[in-house]
């Protein structure tokens, strides 16, 4: 047995570990564990954005180019619910614009709860946001992306279809709300100090943890459900699949409405942990998402999982020693070095 | 009279823009309409065309004019007597943007275009951001932010100020045709004939013996190179240039826009989109209320695309069916380079 051989029988979590602990005492060393710790809990949201790409790959087989716009439309389905007065001099249509939320109009307007910014109303917004961008997703694709398909174009069509879509929510999204800053009612609160000269935003941990719980959840899916192994049965073969007695057509809905329920739940946490929104944040994070898509192996959930914090640690590592206006670059350079060195990714996918 | 002169005026502004986006049209079709690769990255060839174009042309820089950049070719001036008196300097930082833009189409083709066409997308699409963000950081380059002013006017001795627009108008125009017959006459050779082949099936193309990568390479080098074309004659027509110019909306989206409403695969169809996209564009600026809105123009693009690939993937005018005859199989089947 020669040495690749061995290294391929250990088990791929154990190296994941591995690889885990080696950054992070490399990190230490360097004195950069702020900035290694940031990146994780960002790259978890990366990672909720990820997911839905690489199943919607392993299921409908299309570069989803809307996912993007999918997360910004998801943060600002949150907005009227939460955000209590919005007073805005110049929207292009409307000199005043102003109205109370949802929630604040039933007095639901504490925010700062507990050591964190925001109040507890975000968690009820965050699944009215993900049920409600996970109907426009039902509605599109049966609308605009079956059809396409039934018509037998190529995948390329279907995503050039998917760019028009793109461009049309944040289209959309920027003729309600206009083009400037928002926020999420918020009010500012102290960096939470863990030691050994980490210090993260309270908000960050919790959207990181909340982030983690759908994963676990999304994995809970995959693994024990009837939809997931429907869906892991579609992507490994889907004629097999077909005459197995597999739905296609139910399995393509469902991995939309996770896909966007995921996106949706992304652009809020992002919102959220950034203090800002505007239209076209979430197209901007398409270049991280589509690199960890990448780097994790097409189609390969898991690998979309880990790539999604590989790629946020180092954007956010990065800034200790490039511009931080590079951030993007970064994500982009490894994107280019993974396609030229290990197409596949580093945990295999689909070509 | 004087309503009739600025009517000319706002229609000869309208050729010099709608034309500028003609020449990117004509070159994605290239990419997307005859060969199939997925480019959205216009902006970054735009850029590349545009600031090359810019900084071989200006003026070394002087911190009186809060020019922060090290370095301007100032081609007018230092190419002296070569200009023979009709501005060849225009033409010779034209020919450095095509060399710059070739460059990195060759070097990002390279790297991409070997694997599926939405990777290669996504790597264009980190192209155009990666671009604009180098010229909005390194100061050094192009003056960041504050953008590039002092880019001179091509043959601007020659035409007063007041009917500039009329001269450039005709001078794209012309541009356009001679760009027009060179994509089309290269289209219906055979090496163009290679490319529509990929287009709609690239495994038979490649069991006929063609090298795939290599046919796609090139079409998205020649393709780019027209773009950077557009990037300079936008420079020199507009004469201002920030990292803002190269937004996605203005410099991508409404381009494919263009393509995809005048018809994809034809050349006078990308044309011809360019103008009726930029004239519903601009026109509906005159609409009463949030009609005009910008953001809702956005919306249209958007919604135009979709419409487009749902409803009549063509275009206005679709690509020609080849008709087949003994004589045209003939023809069809010399044998390609």
């Amino acid at each position: 047995m020669n040495l690749a051989n061995r290294i391929n029988t250990i088990p791929a979590y154990f190296k994941i570990l591995l690889g885990f602990i080696i950054t992070l005492s490399i990190a230490f060393v360097l004195g950069v564990q702020d900035l290694y710790v940031h990146g994780m809990l960002i790259g978890s949201l990366f990672a909720l954005g990820a997911i839905g790409i690489t199943l919607l790959y392993a299921i409908v087989n299309f570069a989803h180019v809307a996912h993007g716009d999918f997360m910004t439309l998801g943060a600002f389905l949150a907005f009227p619910l939460v955000a209590s007065v919005v007073d805005v001099e110049y929207v292009s249509y409307a000199d005043d614009f102003a109205f109370t939320g949802l929630f604040p109009a039933l007095g639901l307007d504490q925010v700062g709860l507990g050591p964190f910014t925001f109040g507890f109303t975000i968690l009820l917004a965050i699944p009215i946001s993900m049920f409600i961008l996970a109907i426009i997703a039902i509605g599109l694709e049966k609308f605009v992306y079956r059809k396409l398909r039934l018509r037998g174009s190529s995948d390329v069509m279907i995503a050039m279809a998917s760019f028009g879509v793109a461009i049309l929510l944040r289209g959309a999204i920027s003729t309600i709300f206009g083009t400037q800053l928002r926020s999420y009612d918020r009010i500012s609160k102290p960096f939470l100090k863990i030691g050994w000269g980490i210090d993260v935003p309270p908000d960050l941990l919790f959207l990181g943890i909340v982030a983690l719980t759908l994963c676990l959840l999304t994995h809970y899916i995959l693994q024990y459900t009837k939809i997931g192994k429907s869906m892991r049965a579609t992507s490994d073969n889907p004629d097999l699949a077909m005459v197995t007695g597999i739905n296609i057509n139910k399995v393509i809905m469902n991995t939309w409405i996770i896909a966007a329920g995921l996106a949706a739940c992304a652009g809020i946490l992002i919102a959220v942990g950034s203090a800002q929104m505007v239209p076209q944040m979430g197209w901007k994070l398409l270049i991280p998402i589509f690199a960890a898509v990448v780097l994790g192996g097409v189609g390969n959930a898991y690998g979309a999982f880990i790539g999604a914090l590989i790629i946020g640690v180092a954007m956010e590592v990065s800034t200790e020693y490039i511009n931080p206006a590079y951030k993007l670059g970064v994500a982009f350079t490894i994107m280019l070095l993974v396609l030229t060195i290990k197409p596949r990714g580093l945990f295999g996918g689909k070509d | 009279m004087d309503s009739i002169l600025s009517i000319f005026n706002y229609l000869s502004t309208y050729i010099v823009i709608a034309g500028i986006y003609a020449i990117f049209s004509l070159g994605l079709n290239i990419h997307w309409g005859f060969t199939g690769i997925f480019n959205i990255g216009i902006s970054a060839f735009f850029a590349l065309g545009a600031y090359t174009a810019a900084i071989l042309t200006s003026a070394s820089p002087s911190p009186k004019m809060f020019e922060d950049f090290i370095w301007g070719g100032n081609l007018p001036e230092s190419l002296g007597f070569f200009n023979l008196g009709i501005d060849l300097w225009y033409f010779v930082g034209m020919f450095g943007a095509i060399i710059v833009c070739g460059i990195s189409a060759a070097i990002i083709g390279w790297i991409t275009l070997r694997l599926r066409d939405d990777y290669f997308a996504i790597a264009t699409l980190g192209l155009a951001e990666t671009v604009r963000f180098i010229f909005l950081n390194e100061k050094w380059l192009a003056n960041g932010s504050r953008g590039m002013y002092r880019i001179p006017k091509f043959l601007g001795e020659w035409f007063p100020p007041a009917y500039y627009n009329y001269f450039y108008g005709i001078f794209i125009l012309l541009l356009l045709f001679i760009l027009y017959k060179i994509v089309q006459k290269a289209m219906n050779s055979p090496w163009g004939r290679v490319l529509k082949a990929i287009r709609e099936d690239e495994i038979a193309t490649s069991a006929s013996g063609k090298n795939v990568f290599l046919f796609k390479l090139q079409s998205f080098i020649l393709g780019a190179c027209i773009m950077g074309i557009g990037g300079v004659v936008y420079a020199h027509g507009i004469r201002y240039l920030d990292p803002m110019t190269f937004d996605p909306l203005m410099a991508t989206f409404i381009i494919w826009a263009m393509l995809m409403v005048g018809g994809s695969g034809n050349n006078k169809g990308a044309i011809i989109g360019a103008f009726i996209v930029w004239a519903i564009w601009t026109w509906t600026d005159f609409l009463p209320g949030f009609l005009s809105d910008p953001n809702l123009k956005f919306l249209m693009i958007g919604l135009l695309i979709t419409l487009v690939i749902l409803f009549k993937p063509e275009g206005i005018i679709g690509e020609k069916k080849v008709k087949l005859s003994s004589k045209t199989i003939d023809k069809e089947l010399e044998p390609a380079k």
